[in-house]
């Protein structure tokens, strides 16, 4: 019975010490006796083979002795979903930003402008890995630190029908901030229709800010996307219901907002700025340093309408696969 | 001919319906002493198959609950492990086959009452 003997040894090695010989005793028992009963209705003793054929039936060493342990698991059903919806938000939150400075180096950092944008996500698609695997594992270190310590909190059964989120219908819009949208979208188109028509910034004694022709340009651009903003907000106030048509013409609107902040970040001079106070010989020197803080400006309101334009196409993407926003989803998760 | 798809989620239902039974049904042939084979092949002979990597941890969880009692002893020139319900175990086994009639009456009558709303058999019963 040297096969009986190994697969028993086998068994034995996964078993909780304490009741190693106990179990392996009985299971010894359980096979000795069928092997006996094969015999007697054989009439003779069985091959290695009837018996390795034995022994398959009963199962894997591994999965005998996985019978006798208790059950484990390093995040249990309780807690799983909120892990796997905390691992989603850090995916977000760790990507997403990375990928908004990386894209600010490659527009605002000229050493960055000679690789392509490919190659510059790829040289830092390792660090990216590496970042998602430590946060990966902090985040499950965190959760399983919770699974054990919150059976003995009464975390389940302390809760309060009454406190649960109101829910939220992710397709009223506000009326307040379609009130606030058209207002402050009406004085900003009047200012940047005087703006564009003039070309004069600042007209004062000692100092005089003038766009330049490429300035002007990009002014009436933003006037143009301001005013369809404007009656968009207007349509807003009147059906305070968001349609995907509605959504898709807003991602559409962000979409133009990042490129033409983008492109005016990349212009160069935007503005000249003159006066009697600034001597010639420092002109130069005093325009170049405004139109670079101009840019930075410029470039960080592209990277907020990026950022703008990606909430939105997620509210669209939720609209159309008909699901409660992630936002909602979170604040549930909290609460509940 | 194809598998039948359904065959594993049935197979998995059928799994979880046995569940609750398999243990009534090991603690009310535990009213008399038997080994862990002998008790296996007592349950197949009454329709009832259990298989070994069920049976033997359930005996010790159903040991350690309290619910079993059980004994090395010798026997045909070998050790066996005999089990039987404990004291506390047949106060749990009458309750708990109270409660099995229960669900029995229950089931029945929501059969019954789906039978005389449709046209549709009502599955034999053993």
């Amino acid at each position: 019975m040297e096969l009986l003997d190994r697969y028993l040894h086998a068994i034995k090695f996964w078993l909780p010490r304490k009741q190693q010989d106990d179990i392996i005793a009985e299971i010894s028992e359980d096979l000795h006796s069928q092997i006996e009963d094969h015999e007697s209705q054989l009439g003779r003793k069985l091959s290695d083979n009837e018996v390795a054929a034995l022994l398959r039936k009963r199962g894997r060493p591994l999965l005998v002795a996985n019978g006798y342990s208790p059950q484990h698991s390093l995040i249990g059903p309780v807690l799983f979903p909120i892990y796997v919806l905390v691992l989603k938000i850090a995916a977000l939150c760790f990507v997403v930003p990375r990928m908004l400075v990386l894209t600010g180096f490659f527009i605002f950092e000229p050493k960055y402008h000679t690789q392509g944008l490919g190659s510059l996500i790829a040289h830092t698609w390792s660090e990216l890995w590496f970042g998602g695997f430590v946060t990966f594992g902090i985040v499950t270190l965190i959760f399983a630190v919770i699974e054990r310590t919150q059976a003995n909190s009464g975390w389940l059964e302390k809760w309060d029908p009454l406190k649960l989120p109101k829910v939220k219908d992710t397709r009223r819009i506000p009326r307040a901030s379609s009130v606030i949208e058209v207002v402050i979208g009406i004085i900003a188109v009047m200012w940047l229709v005087e703006l564009a028509s003039s070309g004069i910034l600042l007209n004062q004694a000692n100092i005089h800010i003038a766009l330049t022709a490429a300035g002007r340009e990009f002014v009436w651009i933003v006037t143009a996307v301001s005013l369809f903003g404007v009656g968009m907000s207007t349509l807003n106030l009147f059906r305070p219901f968001w349609t995907r048509v509605r959504l898709a013409l807003r991602v559409v609107q962000d979409l133009v907002l990042t490129l033409v902040f983008g492109l005016m970040a990349r212009a160069g001079a935007l503005i000249i700025l003159s006066g009697a106070s600034i001597p010639s010989a420092k002109a130069v020197e005093v325009n170049a340093a405004v139109n670079m803080w101009i840019s930075l400006f410029v470039g960080i309101t592209a990277v907020i309408c990026a950022i703008i334009a990606i909430v939105d196409a997620v509210r669209l993407i939720l609209m159309k696969t008909n699901r409660q926003g992630w936002i909602n989803q979170v604040s549930g998760a909290v609460q509940n | 001919m194809s598998p039948n798809p359904n065959s594993d989620l049935f197979e998995n239902l059928k799994g979880e319906l046995r569940r609750g039974s398999l243990i009534l049904a090991v603690l009310a042939e535990l009213r008399s002493e038997k080994y862990g084979y002998t008790l296996r092949k007592d349950l197949a002979d009454k329709g009832m198959e259990i298989d070994e990597g069920t049976l033997y941890p359930l005996l010790r969880r159903l040991e350690s609950q309290g619910l079993l009692t059980s004994q090395w002893r010798e026997e045909d020139k070998r050790n066996k492990r005999f089990y039987r319900l404990s004291a506390d175990g047949e106060l749990i086994l009458l309750r708990l086959l109270v409660e099995w009639e229960n669900i029995d009456a229950s089931l029945n009558k929501i059969l019954k009452e789906q039978h005389h709303g449709t046209t549709g058999p009502v599955p034999a019963r053993n």
